[in-house]
């Protein structure tokens, strides 16, 4: 559904994201694990088209969006959820949702999509009408992966949804998170609380220095001796 | 009624009626800063050009009206507008230091602006014939129906504008664009569209107000420095970026301004906008309700 050739990608003057190849599959949840700093986040801003990258190749469900602008993505159903959440503080929570659905094919299905994002996060019903501004960490988080989703998402590719949250809450995104691709979504997630996380996860790929050191399913990650003792604490 | 009170409250009236046009030259200015990012120097000149445009369309059909001419110049300075932005900003967004460029060549626009205006136009001043003629006299104060007409053409389009940004998928993009650029990115809105929507409505309605203004002040090239630096005192007393900042800046400051001018005479208009400006940014840079620093 989404394939990386040989991407590259530099940050000013820093080369970030060095010959990066991978591919994911439809329904798959893709986890991308690796120090902080090492390229992860520039990994995802890249494939949305927020960066540009200097070599390579991305496709996505089978046409190249390599040189497209960021809206064009996001009307092919690549959404990316930022970690800095980017949310319109001095709107409500219900206007923040339907900006999600902004390109005609999401217009259409704005019901539909409410309706599955309220059914997903009961708690952003009840405060519809509440700024953003003035919403909680835990809560700000799930609406911004229910803007994600009203964009009429195929593959979402989230960005540490757990920063800043506390650890019973960062478990509930995380299984909200599985809930969604149980319900067909692709998921690309960069997070460091692997610990949490990788029982949820199809394949992990790891990146230190902007390369990809390993790529494989989760039961070749927990064995592998590299693996283990960067994240699982040996 | 005493005629010191009598007098006071006709200065206000004039002031209000002033602030409706100030007001909507304001919102122009404030949004293209709010939503683009841009400061336009050339922004005084679009207001001449627009007088220029509606004059020229007078001069040459005799049987021109306002409505008319509206309906042919606001449409031609949105395109002018957005052609503006595609040529002159487009090219040079994102670059280092792109915003202090882009300020120095809107300036050089508005250099090139005005001296083709003083060539194709001469440096006499030109009057716009009134939008309406005569008097009212409601409960004894003199208003006249040009005035009247340009107090109720103001408001709609405030009013106007206000439902479009509210209530249009454009608008509503144009506000999370002000709020959160990266943010707006990320749902998918096209952001370099509704840069040069947003500069071609913000031409429109600086040509509006030199439509508006001409009947009272006459045109000539260097005529849009003048309301320029009005506005954008204006606008940073109200806070870049904020529109009701913008609103409440503009009654205010262009009441005091009727009454210094009856009071103190007409000498004194300017340096109390000086006097105005350096007080903003001495003690309150973001303005009244900006949240732009």
């Amino acid at each position: 559904m989404l394939e990386l050739e040989n991407v590259n990608t530099f940050y000013g003057q820093f080369h970030a994201i060095r010959e990066v190849s991978f591919k994911i599959d439809q329904g798959d949840f893709f986890l991308v694990v690796g120090p902080n700093g090492h390229g992860k986040s520039t990994l995802l801003k890249t494939i949305c088209g927020l960066l540009r990258l200097t070599s390579g190749q991305i496709i996505f469900n089978g046409g190249e969006i390599t040189k497209l602008p960021t809206d064009k993505i996001v009307e092919m159903g690549l959404v990316y959820v930022a970690e800095e959440r980017h949310l319109f503080p001095q709107l409500t929570v219900l206007d923040n949702l339907k900006l999600g659905a902004y390109n005609v094919h999401a217009r259409s299905k704005e019901k539909e999509s409410i309706d599955y994002v309220f059914q997903l996060f009961p708690q952003l019903k009840i405060f519809k009408d509440r700024y953003a501004a003035n919403l909680s960490g835990g809560e700000a988080r799930m609406l911004t992966v229910g803007r994600g989703i009203m964009s009429c998402a195929k593959l979402l590719a989230i960005d540490e949804p757990s920063l800043g949250l506390a650890p019973n809450l960062r478990n509930e995104v995380f299984e909200k998170i599985n809930e969604i691709n149980s319900d067909g979504m692709t998921i690309l997630l960069v997070e460091q609380n692997v610990n949490q996380v990788v029982k949820f996860a199809d394949r992990v790929c790891l990146i230190e220095d902007g390369h990809i050191v390993f790529n494989g399913a989760r039961e070749e990650a927990l064995i592998n001796e590299h693996v283990k003792e960067v994240f699982l604490g040996g | 009624m005493n005629i010191w009170v009598q007098q006071i409250i006709q200065v206000i009236i004039s002031g209000i009626i002033t602030a409706s046009a100030y007001a909507i030259m304001g919102i122009g200015l404030s949004v293209i800063y709010g939503i683009s990012r841009v400061f336009n120097f050339a922004y005084g000149s679009f207001f001449t050009w627009g007088a220029y445009f509606a004059w020229s369309l007078f001069a040459m059909f005799s049987w021109m009206n306002y409505p008319l001419v509206f309906l042919i110049v606001l449409p031609g300075m949105f395109f002018l507008g957005m052609a503006t932005e595609r040529v002159v900003v487009r090219s040079l967004r994102w670059r280092e230091h792109w915003q202090v460029t882009t300020m120095m060549v809107t300036l050089g626009l508005a250099f090139f602006m005005d001296n083709l205006a003083h060539i194709v136009f001469g440096h006499r001043a030109k009057p716009l014939p009134p939008i309406f003629k005569g008097n009212l006299n409601p409960f004894g104060f003199t208003l006249s129906v040009q005035d009247l007409a340009m107090l109720i053409i103001a408001i709609s389009i405030i009013i106007i504008f206000g439902l479009f940004l509210s209530k249009t998928r454009l608008g509503r993009s144009m506000q999370a664009i002000s709020q959160d650029m990266t943010g707006a990115e990320i749902v998918g809105i096209p952001i370099r569209k509704v840069f040069s929507y947003t500069f071609g409505l913000s031409t429109a309605l600086v040509g509006m107000g030199g439509i508006l203004l001409a009947p009272r002040y006459f045109i000539s090239p260097l005529g849009g420095w003048d309301p320029f630096f009005r506005v954008f005192v204006i606008v940073a007393f109200g806070g870049l970026g904020s529109i009701k900042g913008t609103l409440y800046a503009a009654l205010i400051l262009a009441i005091f301004e009727a009454l210094i001018s009856w009071g103190l005479g007409a000498t004194w208009v300017m340096p109390f906008w000086f006097l105005v400006f350096l007080g903003v940014l001495a003690f309150r840079p973001t303005g009244l309700m900006g949240t732009w620093g």
